[in-house]
């Protein structure tokens, strides 16, 4: 009964294993199946699309290529004057001629830069030619300066014929407009004659221009044109050099010529290749037909304006501004319950100009293309399913069949009866046992013994050789007692210690070679402790009373009982090593020190990973702690001033790629106290691998910011002083100038008065223009009296002025002036009602930039000045502003505030008030600035120094 | 009979101007003295000339330091001027400045022909005018 179950448990398990594996294979088909069909789509149209793409950018090569050869061509005969023994008019004949013998080039079109000239050529189309030009008029996006000028400008093409003095590098201003036809039906002989020359030119020259020598041209952009042809749409390539003065040149291409490369072949029934430009409009889409959500056929034919209205292009350029990834991947996207796909792909024309060449299709094209594919993907699905199924049965069938048999097979032996045989067996296998057991002990025994033979041969060699050993062994070998004394050496120990051989030293007690301060108690004690002391360095004294460096290994040697018996060691002399460590410590304490002497710090650091070390400077320069600076790269990095950080890295990267001997640069670091020092750091490459990739670099700091500042004071002084002198010399210039010309009038009017007629109505006129002349003489050697006052006053008492307080007390005095004026003055002095100044010269300030506003003020309306106070960065500021006439800053900006300059001859003036101002400002560091605007008005900025705060 | 001649006089000092108009009168040489109060007036007149083809004046006497306008500003316009021109105008400085800097930069000038130091006299009119105008 047991065996029955058994055996059907078994076969019931081996079922169950074998319905999983069937549930997995069929749920690994399903979810391959739905998986594929998800991504079928993409698949398909990622492949399609690209295919398309590649077609049209070959089309649009053989479309566009021809054409940017011509333009190139033109532009060098241009450039290089090839043109120039023929008449001007000839010359653009001859340059559009070749234009227009590309098939795909149906009118040319030249325009001086300025936009002022055209000619226009064309296949004898009247409607069309003047349908063109108001194209180009109205049409034309408006990407740059130069088309726009293109466009703006007014040209009449109904102004025929040509003019002698045209030339396409020079136009004089007159319009010039051709038009040719190729039968040319209404051309005079001598025009026909032009034409034929350049035809043969064309032959004899213009093919042979070799295009790698040919300077490349700018195209523009491509623009969409409408016109009312049934052809729809035409694209004018622009073309311009660099230079101003060379030519416009365009091109118009049909949209049947577009068309032609593009429409060709469309991908899938309902999809479309187009072109555009990054900057605009779409240029071609043709024959893209889908169905909206109410099932009417939408035509998507673009060769309308309407082309813009339409939802799909609308999405593709909204989206296009947002996100231009459409030229990574197919972008899939829906609109009115239609799903499409787009790619795009950019293609370059001319030098940088950018178009986009790209494909739509309506996925229900795409699902089309790919059903096909589907069906045998999910046949071969299928037929692979009941494979697995088939072969799955065949191999659980085979293990199943074989495996029953073993089951029932063991369960049959299990059952058998083996009868009374089994006794004698049993005790024959114990017999057997027995004699196995001695055998193994006489080997045992046999071996045993010959091993103790082989042992005792083995000692005495060892020992012979162990002797020889120790004699020849370089370092010391001993053995003493536990007190010290030697029983045993050899003779480098011997010699360790000045003597000559064993004998000699083998009777001295070892206390004899103990240096003073070997503490041997403690050395002892470490070595009961331990038994071992490896590595135990210790001094001693040589037979001469020379101090030994020496290494010592020692072994402590105990008896059965574990009683210390005896001390073994090794002994090796390191007098040399150490006395040779000392000194290199002791010469890298001096050149520390010494570098400290010098201000200089050093570093070093490993190239590769960054750590370093720059404790000197970060302790003794900057003063910090130095476990708050990591000693790496980056703990120096954080100090470098920011600014800084730029040179220092292309300095550093020169360095590395081995282009300079050291590294030597001046950079600002932050000390302790926030304060930036400026630091100059030396350096370079120590250490490189043997493939030459730098490792270790080391070098020095030094202080230098006593130095920097110094220099800069240097620098500055040298500033002040060249500004004096050249004020002195203005000044020099300018008196000697206003002094001598009253002077020499004198002269003159001396010269000219009669003085045998003293009553003359003449001599009357002279006297007066003396006087005049006297007059102006005293009124200059008053001014310099003031100016050299100024000069002199430096040190006039400065003190807290109010400024509201002067300024009242200034209006009072002027106040006749503002009435006839009719002038309106407003003030407010709250953000900063005080400076520290010198009183009398802020009297002045106000005076002279008060009656400055009113003088200056425009005669036909009433003058309002407005004055108020703020701080600016360190400066009190006093702006004084007016609605006058204002001053032309390009024109006399920089004599503004020169001495005895005037600006209108109309008004009275010096040229003295604004000098003397100024003057006083700047020697309190102070400074003033102005801004203006003829007509509407005038605003001086007096910056006084904040020096009340404290600020600078 | 010999046609008067015109000299411009371009200087800001009414008593300079009248000076000049003077001395020009008493060193009896046919001419009329034009003045003008800065280098803009000057110009104006000039290229006034030009336009309505009258004719144009025969000596420039220029002062160097005058408002809005001065001597050597003047002489940067003027420059242009010259091509339009259907005569050469001799340009004389004529300034009260001894600097000798004045007088390097007036001589580097092509259109000045030469620099004359204030106060005008007659002999040195008479002397400029031979000089200028000798009948051939």
């Amino acid at each position: 009964m047991s065996r029955s179950s058994s055996l059907f448990k078994f076969r019931s398990r081996l079922f169950f294993n074998y319905g999983i594996i069937v549930l997995l294979i069929v749920g690994a088909y399903l979810f391959l199946s739905v998986t594929l069909h998800k991504n079928l789509g993409a698949l398909a149209s990622e492949s399609v699309l690209d295919q398309y793409i590649e077609i049209t950018d070959s089309r649009l090569d053989q479309l566009f290529r021809p054409i940017e050869r011509e333009i190139r061509k033109s532009y060098y005969l241009i450039q290089n004057g090839h043109l120039r023994k023929y008449e001007p008019a000839k010359q653009a004949a001859i340059l559009s001629s070749a234009l227009l013998a590309l098939p795909q080039c149906e009118s040319v079109m030249m325009s001086s830069p300025s936009g002022s000239q055209f000619l226009v050529m064309n296949y004898n189309e009247d409607v069309y030619y003047s349908k063109l030009l108001d194209n180009i008029r109205n049409e034309l996006p408006k990407p740059d300066s130069v088309s726009k000028r293109f466009i703006t400008r007014d040209f009449r093409p109904s102004v025929w014929g040509t003019s002698s003095n045209w030339s396409l590098n020079e136009f004089n201003g007159s319009v010039v407009d051709m038009r040719w036809s190729v039968d040319m039906p209404e051309y005079d002989s001598k025009k026909r004659l032009w034409f034929l020359r350049a035809m043969e030119y064309l032959e004899k020259e213009y093919h042979q221009v070799e295009l790698d020598s040919v300077i490349p041209v700018m195209w523009t952009d491509l623009y969409p044109l409408y016109t009312t042809r049934d052809l729809g749409m035409t694209a004018v390539i622009s073309a311009i050099t660099e230079e101003k003065d060379t030519v416009f040149i365009a091109y118009d291409l049909l949209v049947s010529d577009i068309n032609k490369f593009t429409e060709a072949q469309d991908p899938t029934p309902n999809g479309g290749v187009f072109i555009f430009s990054d900057k605009s409009k779409l240029l071609g889409l043709p024959n893209l037909v889908y169905q909206n959500k109410n099932q009417e056929n939408t035509s998507m034919l673009l060769h309308s304006p309407e082309v813009l209205n339409n939802p799909i292009i609308n999405f593709i350029f909204s989206n296009w501004e947002k996100d231009n990834s459409y030229a990574g991947k197919p972008v899939r996207f829906t609109i009115e319950g239609e799903t499409f796909w787009v790619r795009l792909k950019p293609y370059s024309v001319g030098v940088d100009k950018k178009l986009w060449t790209g494909v739509i299709i309506p996925e229900s094209d795409l699902r089309m293309y790919s059903a096909g594919f589907n069906y045998l993907i999910y046949l071969v699905g299928f037929i692979g399913l009941l494979l697995a199924l088939f072969i799955s049965w065949r191999i659980a069938s085979s293990i199943s069949k074989p495996l029953t048999e073993l089951v029932e097979r063991n369960q049959r032996i299990a059952s058998l009866d083996l009868g009374p045989g089994k006794e004698f067996k049993t005790k024959t296998t114990e017999l057997y046992n027995l004699y196995l057991s001695i055998e193994k002990m006489r080997i045992a025994l046999i071996k045993a013994l010959d091993e103790r033979r082989t042992a005792a041969l083995h000692l005495e060699e060892s020992e012979s050789r162990y002797r020889e050993l120790i004699q020849k062994n370089v370092a010391g070998v001993y053995r003493s007692t536990i007190q010290g004394q030697l029983i045993d050496c050899n003779n480098a120990f011997a010699r360790i210690f000045g003597y000559a051989n064993i004998e000699e030293i083998i009777d001295t007690p070892a206390s004899a070679f103990y240096h003073s301060s070997f503490p041997r108690a403690a050395f002892m004690e470490a070595l009961y402790k331990h038994d071992v002391l490896v590595n135990y360095e210790a001094r001693y004294v040589s037979k001469k009373g020379i101090l030994i460096h020496a290494l010592l290994n020692v072994a402590l040697v105990r008896n059965e009982e574990g009683e210390p018996m005896l001390i073994e060691g090794t002994i090796i002399d390191i007098t040399d090593r150490v006395a040779a460590l000392e000194a290199l410590k002791k010469s890298e304490t001096r050149l520390e020190l010494a570098l400290e002497g010098a201000g200089q710090a050093v570093w070093e650091c490993d190239v590769q990973t960054g750590e370093g070390n720059f404790k000197n400077l970060a302790i003794d320069m900057l003063g910090y702690d130095v476990k708050d600076i990591p000693q790496n790269f980056k703990g120096w990095r954080s100090l470098v001033h920011p600014e800084d950080w730029e040179d220092i890295v292309s300095e550093v990267i020169i360095h590395l790629e081995g282009r300079s001997e050291r590294i030597i640069m001046e950079h600002r670091m932050k000390d302790m106290n926030g304060v930036w020092r400026w630091i100059q750091t030396r350096g370079m490459v120590t250490e490189w691998n043997k493939d030459g990739v730098p490792l270790k670099a080391t070098g020095t700091f030094i202080d230098i910011s006593e130095k920097r500042k110094n220099e800069n004071e240097k620098q500055k002084i040298s500033m002040e002083l060249m500004h004096y002198n050249s004020e002195l010399e203005h000044f020099a210039y300018i008196t000697s100038h206003n002094l001598r010309a009253p002077v020499v009038n004198l002269e003159s009017l001396l010269a000219i008065y009669d003085f045998d007629k003293n009553d003359s109505q003449d001599n009357k006129l002279i006297l007066h223009k003396i006087s005049e002349s006297v007059e102006r003489l005293s009124g200059t050697i008053s001014d310099l009296n003031d100016i050299v006052a100024i000069k002199k006053d430096k040190q006039e008492r400065l003190s807290i002025v109010g400024l509201e307080e002067i300024f009242k007390a200034t209006l009072v005095s002027i106040q006749s002036q503002i009435d006839k004026s009719n002038a309106q003055v407003r003030y407010d002095f709250s953000d900063a009602p005080e400076v520290l100044y010198v009183r009398s010269h802020m009297v002045s300030v106000f005076q002279n930039f008060l009656t400055n506003a009113i003088k200056y003020r425009k005669p036909d309306r009433d003058p309002i000045i407005a004055i108020r106070t703020y701080r600016d960065n360190g400066y009190i500021c006093l702006s004084v502003k007016d609605n006058g006439i204002g001053i032309d800053l390009a024109l006399y900006g920089n004599k503004l505030f020169e001495l005895y300059q005037r600006f209108h001859t109309d008004y009275e003036g010096k040229g003295l008030g604004l000098y003397i101002v100024k003057a006083q400002v700047e020697m309190h560091g102070g400074h003033i600035t102005v801004r203006s605007e003829v007509d509407k008005g005038t605003e001086f900025i007096v910056h006084f120094k904040d020096s009340i705060h404290g600020k600078n | 009979m010999v046609k008067t001649k015109t000299i411009i006089v371009v200087d800001d000092d009414p008593v300079s101007n009248f000076l000049c108009t003077r001395i020009v009168a008493k060193s009896e040489i046919n001419a009329e003295v034009k003045a003008f109060l800065h280098g803009r007036e000057a110009l104006d007149f000039i290229e006034q000339c030009i336009n309505s083809n009258a004719d144009l004046p025969d000596l420039i006497l220029l002062d160097v330091n005058m408002p809005l306008m001065n001597g050597w500003e003047f002489l940067d316009e003027y420059k242009i001027l010259v091509p339009k021109m259907s005569k050469a105008i001799p340009v004389f400085i004529l300034s009260s400045s001894v600097y000798n800097q004045d007088i390097q930069k007036a001589r580097a000038i092509p259109e000045v022909s030469d620099y004359l130091i204030k106060p005008i006299t007659v002999d040195l009119i008479k002397d400029l005018w031979s000089k200028q105008f000798t009948v051939s």
